[in-house]
């Protein structure tokens, strides 16, 4: 009787096999990763790095060189140099002297590579014992950098011993820097703080490397951008809800907030020359404009920069090359896909645009 | 809406108070039956797709909650955020995790607050039977509420043998790699002639400090250990059991879970340190009355639940320096259902049922919301010789307040759904069936009022499901069951609900904005077969093959793209072999390559994987006692794989566990 059924177990076996064949034979092949393929356009001068911002526990910050003597957009150009990636979400660059520092937001660390070859040269951790001070923004003054960090302190950076030198307590929560006339301004923006946000710019002293004094701003700062006019600029986000995100404009002597731009909202914005061309991105809507500021009649030039019927899906940011003035904006997407750089004459004309990674962000010129 | 809710249900408690007093001879006597064929399991003839593993299945799946079970479904995509405290939820054919129902011996688990219930939290010991749904029972005597999501996990407890000992129960302790400790306790005891009490606990402790790969390229990749991933958990269950006569049933149930745990998080580069912590603590007590007769069935259940949970941050750097947030829910639950048999071949069911959910924190906006449902099902079945035919509907009505008295959106839904099925031949037995459902999933609390995230304008997200399949078993060789399922399948979701950055890219809220159309199929091979009296096999393998593409916005450069997480392909396979007292078991979980991001692009793309468990058991039996011990291997081959982007899961563990049964 049990001899009689043993066969059963082979039989099994074929099913089980069967099973695996049909399995094997059926399996979906996993995608190859693309190749890089070169953009399209004939403009050249020098290079351009972009600091992809990747996506939130994502680890995918990336940099995008952009070289124009063969107009390729190599994204993951860090990661190619270094065999590792920056981290998780960068959130600022900047190239001072003859280095490139990005600021990886999540990964609490300050990158600093030389600013050619893009070989790290240190890797800064901005830590307070085991707790992320979760650097933001960085500006360069004498022979320091300054870095803002979330936890409500500005790093300085030693730039030859890429040593942190001291960290000056702000504001809460800074999320924007700059330096101009002879001073540190940082932006606290609080935004941690929801409902009470901060509406304070710390002024800091690159000798004492001490705060010296708050200035009142609109609630929630970010962006900050002197005009070299004895002026600063300033975004203040409001509260997302009956306080709209709006430009303002600060007087670094007096230090008296002397003019607010209330007929639009702005997200962001680049000075370049006597123009600021801000941006806003209506989140509901989901619909992208740039408008071009005079910033000594402080009055708006332009209410639509981009003048060729060139679409930007999400813009994300700004930037202006200082030797040709041309204007690069970034866009986003749909914020988890690839993302694109366009740049634009200063009458808003198109020339050429290429492929970035996620949310490309920040933007700085290589120059040899 | 509330006093139509209270009269919709007193009208339906009165109904079967009369029915109730109808004459006891109309009971059917089942005691003293012995059913000597092979009982078939409603999987293997149901109208719409059951999956379930009873005991022996359950016992060769490594691993400590009710998610390792489930994972092994076909159709299932696991969510697991890895470790023992890892958050797991699943998605049944591509739909989110919230359109999942999950009931533990009739009772529902619930989270008005996200919607979606965590499996991690409800562990596997001492269940017979798991099993998922993914349809109407047309006869049965089922709550309304039980009908009211796209699919089902019934979770059964063991029902206690008094055949031989008034006293007996479990006593068993699990011990593993990573700090695993995890001792259970099951002790019942006759009380009476026709009532007993049951009680079982469940302590699980774990460090969780497992190492995994930090995958950053040829420079910066290494090994590290998992941080702050430790858990403590209770879970303890009371039961009283009375039965006044055979055919009817009276039980009280007590649930409590409390835990307390780490929250590991992302896996972030150059910056491994997490401090988030949870704590939960949860209570149920459920009261339910079942009577089967003849030609009436009915079924009550009254039941009041609480939640608390607790979230702290200590490196939040806002002002207050850490975030801590508390939440309560508490849940009122009534419900009544009842089915009669018309003539030989009609039985008409239906079931009403009233829920009470309420919410606090003491977060800024809080708002404090309530929701109120009154759910009302009726459904007719026909069956013959050779088919069976029901279809029937669900009436949702449910309205939410805010802030006190602040009125906010109400909603209701009719969904209709019908079952078909036709037995083809008899031998091998071979049935067609199809089925139909539309559902929906209402917006969670969070969804809605949750600050700055919250939308108050959410509608419900719409789910249609359609499916076909062709079921075969046949006993070969005497000894030998073969059951061979495949089903072909289709959904339609619209107004799904998705977040989208709304204010900027820290603040995502929540919009109707979504379509996805799903079509797949299933093939699921099951045999069992008893070579000889001293050795048996089982076998099961699923596969499932699905494409889930984004259909919301032609424009967008995620359309007609598989949606995030889903693979296009699954497999599991379960290999168990029982010889003597030795049993054997390996099983094989496969999740194809998928996307963490709805633009298949190649940096989304998470790579598909693996994964073998293994596991040997002895037992032996003296006259009162029964001894086990069980070793299991997890991961066997030491994959390094990550379920979802960021959170790696664990390698290759052991864990020992012995038991007694007494």
């Amino acid at each position: 009787m049990a001899n009689r059924q043993l066969p059963a177990l082979p039989r099994f076996l074929l099913i089980f096999f069967i099973g695996v064949i049909l399995l094997t034979a059926s399996c979906k092949k996993e995608p190859l990763a693309p190749e890089v393929k070169p953009a399209d356009t004939t403009f050249r001068t020098t290079g351009i790095f972009v600091l992809n911002e990747g996506l939130f526990n994502a680890n995918n910050a990336s940099l995008t060189r952009f070289s124009f003597s063969d107009s390729i957009a190599e994204t993951d150009y860090f990661f190619n140099k270094n065999g590792r990636k920056l981290g998780d979400t960068g959130s600022d660059l900047g190239i001072y002297g003859s280095k490139m520092y990005v600021v990886v937001n999540v990964s609490s660390q300050v990158e600093v590579m030389d600013a050619l070859t893009c070989l790290s040269l240190k890797q800064i951790p901005m830590f307070d014992g085991n707790k992320a001070r979760q650097p933001r923004k960085i500006a360069f003054l004498g022979n320091h950098a300054f870095v803002c960090n979330f936890d409500g302190t500005v790093a300085v950076i030693d730039t030859t011993t890429l040593e942190t030198v001291k960290f000056i307590q702000a504001g809460r929560n800074p999320d924007g820097i700059t330096a101009a006339y002879g001073k540190i301004w940082v932006t606290n923006s609080g935004g941690l703080g929801f409902p009470d946000y901060d509406h304070t710019v710390s002024v800091i002293d690159p000798v004492t490397l001490s705060e010296i004094k708050k200035l009142e701003s609109g609630i929630n700062p970010y962006t900050i951008h002197p005009d070299n006019h004895g002026n600063l600029f300033v975004i203040a986000r409001g509260n997302y809800g009956d306080i709209k995100s709006r430009l303002q404009v600060l007087d670094a002597t007096s230090g008296e907030m002397k003019h607010t731009f209330t007929n639009f909202e702005a997200l962001n914005f680049i000075i370049s020359g006597d123009s600021a061309f801000v941006y806003n991105y209506d989140w509901n809507s989901g619909s992208s404009s740039i408008r071009v500021i005079n910033t000594v009649t402080l009055e708006v030039a332009n209410n639509a920069f981009i003048s060729d019927g060139t679409v930007i899906e999400s813009v994300y940011g700004i930037a202006a090359d200082p030797f040709t003035r041309i204007i690069y904006i970034t866009d986003a997407g749909n914020f988890t896909g690839r993302g694109k750089v366009h740049a634009f004459t200063r009458s808003g004309k198109k020339l050429y645009s290429f492929d970035a990674g996620i949310n490309p962000a920040g933007i700085v010129f290589a120059n040899k | 809406m509330k006093s139509l809710a209270i009269t919709g249900l007193l009208i339906c408690f009165c109904f079967s108070e009369v029915i109730a007093q109808q004459p006891l001879d109309d009971t059917i006597n089942i005691k003293g039956v012995e059913v000597k064929t092979r009982k078939i399991h409603q999987k293997e003839k149901s109208a719409y797709p059951i999956q379930s593993l009873t005991a022996k299945g359950i016992e060769s799946v490594a691993g400590t909650s009710v998610a390792e079970a489930v994972k092994t479904f076909s159709g299932v995509t696991l969510r697991d955020y890895g470790g023992i405290g890892g958050l797991k939820t699943i998605m049944v054919r591509s739909l989110g995790a919230n359109h999942t129902g999950v009931f533990i011996d009739g009772v529902a688990v619930t989270d008005i607050a996200s919607g979606q219930v965590d499996l991690s939290k409800l562990p596997l010991e001492g269940l017979e039977e798991v099993s998922l749904e993914l349809g109407n029972a047309s006869q049965q005597c089922i709550t309304a509420r039980a009908q009211a999501s796209a699919s089902l996990i019934n979770l059964r407890s063991k029902n206690p043998d008094f055949r031989n000992r008034k006293t007996n129960g479990n006593l068993s302790l699990k011990a593993g790699m990573y700090g695993l400790i995890n001792p259970a306790l099951l002790l019942n005891q006759k009380t009476g002639k026709k009532s007993w009490i049951g009680l079982n606990l469940n302590y699980l402790q774990a460090e969780g400090d497992y190492p995994y790969l930090v995958d950053n390229g040829p420079a910066g990749t290494h090994h590290e250990t998992r941080n702050n991933s430790d858990i403590t958990a209770l879970s303890a269950n009371a039961v009283y059991n009375f039965s006044p006569s055979d055919s009817s049933g009276f039980q009280a149930r007590l649930r409590i879970y409390e835990s307390e745990r780490g929250l590991p998080g992302a896996v972030i580069f150059y910056n491994p340190h997490s401090s988030q912590r949870l704590t939960n603590k949860d209570m149920s007590v459920n009261l339910q009355y079942r009577s089967d007769k003849k030609k009436i069935s009915t079924l009550s259940n009254a039941g009041w639940s609480r939640a608390w949970l607790r979230y702290l941050d200590p490196d939040y750097l806002g002002y207050t320096s850490s975030l801590d947030n508390k939440y309560l829910q508490h849940e009122y639950y009534l419900s009544q259902a009842m089915s009669i048999k018309a003539g030989k071949q009609f039985t008409v069911s239906a079931a009403t049922d009233l829920i009470l959910n309420s919410f606090s924190s003491n977060l800024y906006n809080n708002s404090n919301p309530m929701r109120y449902s009154l759910l009302i099902s009726g459904g007719v079945s026909h069956q013959t010789r050779t088919t069976e035919t029901s279809a029937g509907m669900l009436l949702s009505l449910i309205g939410d307040k805010k802030d006190g008295d602040e009125k906010m959106q109400d909603f209701s839904k009719i969904s209709p759904w019908a079952n078909f099925t036709l037995r083809i031949l008899d031998d091998p037995a071979i049935r067609l069936r199809l089925m139909y459902k539309q559902i929906f999933r209402l917006p969670s609390f969070n969804d809605l009022y949750y600050n700055l995230v919250g939308n108050p304008g959410l509608k419900p997200e719409n789910a249609g499901q359609i499916n076909a399949g062709l079921l075969f078993s046949k006993k070969v060789m005497g000894s030998t069951d073969v059951n061979l399922r495949i089903d072909a399948f289709g959904n339609r979701v619209s107004n799904k609900i998705i977040a989208v950055p709304t204010q900027n890219l820290f603040v995502w809220s929540m919009r109707n904005i979504g379509k996805v159309n799903t079509q797949g199929i299933e093939l699921q091979i099951e045999a069992d077969s008893k070579i000889n009296t001293e050795m048996s096999i089982g076998i099961s393998m699923n596969y499932t093959y699905q494409q889930a593409f984004d259909m919301t916005d032609q424009n967008s450069a995620s359309y007609k793209h598989q949606i995030p997480y889903i693979p296009y392909e699954t497999f599991s396979g379960m290999y168990l072999i029982n010889y003597r007292s030795f049993a054997v078991n390996y099983n094989l979980l496969f999740n194809g390559f998928r996307y963490s991001a709805g633009e298949n692009m190649h940096e989304n793309l998470l790579p598909g994987w693996w994964i073998s468990d293994a596991g040997l058991s002895w037992k032996t039996e003296t006259s009162r006692i029964t001894y086990k011990i069980k070793g299991e291997v997890s991961n066997l081959f030491n994959r390094e794989y990550v379920v979802i982007r960021s959170f790696p899961m664990p390698g290759r563990s052991f864990a020992l566990t012995a038991t007694l049964q007494f």
